[in-house]
């Protein structure tokens, strides 16, 4: 068992380390943007238009988003606001991938399709690959949240094995327990408190 | 002697941060997993409170939308404070004041676990308070990235520094767990093919999703 375990915590690590350390590099120039150049050094938006000429489809913003991705070969997830949430005059939805954002709008009385780009600076690209989340952007895109499950999961497997790992190897516990209570009083604590203080 | 040094703060840095990597783990999850039940919210509880406040700051006409905001801000900590609670608010749209009634002034407050849509009536020196918490699940997405001040809460406050410290010994995790299977005889092989192989398609996979899309 204690090999096993031990086999399990080593080469998941080794597997998943270097999008682990992605994660926690970049949670931490998210945290303290300012200090990583904050929003300069950002090139200015670029902007195109286009022709909707020849669509014949229907106008919601879901097939027209569709349409404008695969016809203008715009790379990235769309992200189309509900109907509920969309301008009044136009159709408005952003197709994104780390480091770009290419806001679409097209006239809902109108044929023009203008793609507005905006680029990121390094620290951006590295806020947005770590909120990179959910299903449903392509086989690259899943495949990055596929790694983004593993290594949320490996989090928890690398604590309780590390856990079990230390239990059966240490000679004196006394300092181990005294690590492991504070650190699990101080979260479930932290929890509890704003769960419930007013 | 360097080997044990090392080895000892990777196993007694993890046991410090075992509370966060499963914070960490469990919030990451949930963001690719919304389900239904982590969604929960209490229903919304009504409960009134005298309070003191002889006036807040108000909205003029010449105001930029910034400075709005900024108003509006200073404003809902003051009714924050006056209700003895901590945490941060929403200054935006979430936070008006009447056109009707120039006494009465809704603000909104957030922090992780709960909401307060609070309406000030500066004449009668009450607020009504409408407040709804959210779930377990919901605090533990809320304490993934929670870093700075929050506001009158020293204790939540030192949970960014948690954070900060567990950063640091994750990223000391990773590079000495690397070292010290280097410092191993066997596993070797299987290891540097593993390390190699997952690093390569890791970064791959993240410039072409980042160039490419």
């Amino acid at each position: 068992m204690f090999t096993v375990i031990r086999k399990i915590h080593l080469y998941s690590g080794l597997v998943i380390l270097v999008f682990l350390m992605m994660y926690f590099v970049s949670g931490y120039v998210m945290i303290h943007r300012p200090w990583f150049g904050g929003q300069s050094g950002k090139p200015p938006p670029g902007v195109r238009t286009e022709s909707l000429a020849g669509y014949t489809g229907p106008r919601e913003p879901e097939a027209l988003a569709a349409y404008v991705v695969e016809r203008f070969q715009l790379h990235g997830r769309a992200n189309v606001p509900p109907p509920a949430r969309q301008p009044q005059k136009s159709i408005r939805f952003n197709v994104v991938r780390p480091g770009t954002i290419q806001q679409v709008d097209i006239p809902r009385d109108g044929d023009t399709v203008t793609v507005t780009t905006t680029r990121e600076n390094l620290a951006g690209v590295l806020v947005q690959l770590h909120r990179v989340h959910g299903y449903g952007g392509g086989w690259v895109w899943n495949t990055f949240v596929f790694f983004n499950d593993v290594a949320s999961a490996s989090c928890i497997l690398f604590a309780l094995s590390g856990v079990y790992l230390w239990w059966k190897t240490a000679k004196r516990r006394i300092w181990g327990m005294l690590c492991l209570a504070a650190s699990c009083a101080y979260t479930i604590g932290t929890i509890l408190y704003l769960m419930h203080a007013r | 002697m360097l080997r044990k040094l090392i080895l000892n703060l990777h196993i007694y840095g993890g046991l410090l941060c075992f509370g966060y990597l499963i914070v960490f783990g469990l919030s990451s999850l949930n963001f690719n997993h919304p389900l239904p039940f982590t969604r929960v919210r209490s229903e919304p509880v009504r409960w009134e409170r005298k309070i003191e406040l002889a006036d807040l700051p108000r909205l003029t006409p010449d105001l930029t939308g910034q400075q709005r905001d900024a108003v509006k801000a200073e404003a809902n900590h003051a009714v924050r404070r006056s209700l003895g609670l901590f945490g941060h608010q929403r200054p935006w749209r979430e936070s008006w004041w009447s056109d009707k009634d120039s006494n009465h002034y809704h603000a909104s407050l957030v922090r992780p676990g709960v909401e307060y849509e609070v309406d000030v009536h500066l004449d009668r020196k009450l607020a009504v308070v409408t407040e709804t918490r959210t779930s377990a699940w919901q605090v533990v997405g809320a304490l993934h990235g929670l870093h700075g001040d929050m506001p009158d809460s020293p204790f939540v406050t030192t949970w960014g520094w948690y954070t900060e410290l567990c950063t640091f010994a994750v990223l000391f995790a990773g590079a000495s767990g690397v070292y010290l299977w280097t410092r191993r005889k066997n596993e070797r092989r299987a290891g540097y093919v593993l390390l190699g192989g997952a690093a390569a398609f890791s970064i791959a996979l993240m410039l072409y999703l980042t160039l490419h899309g």
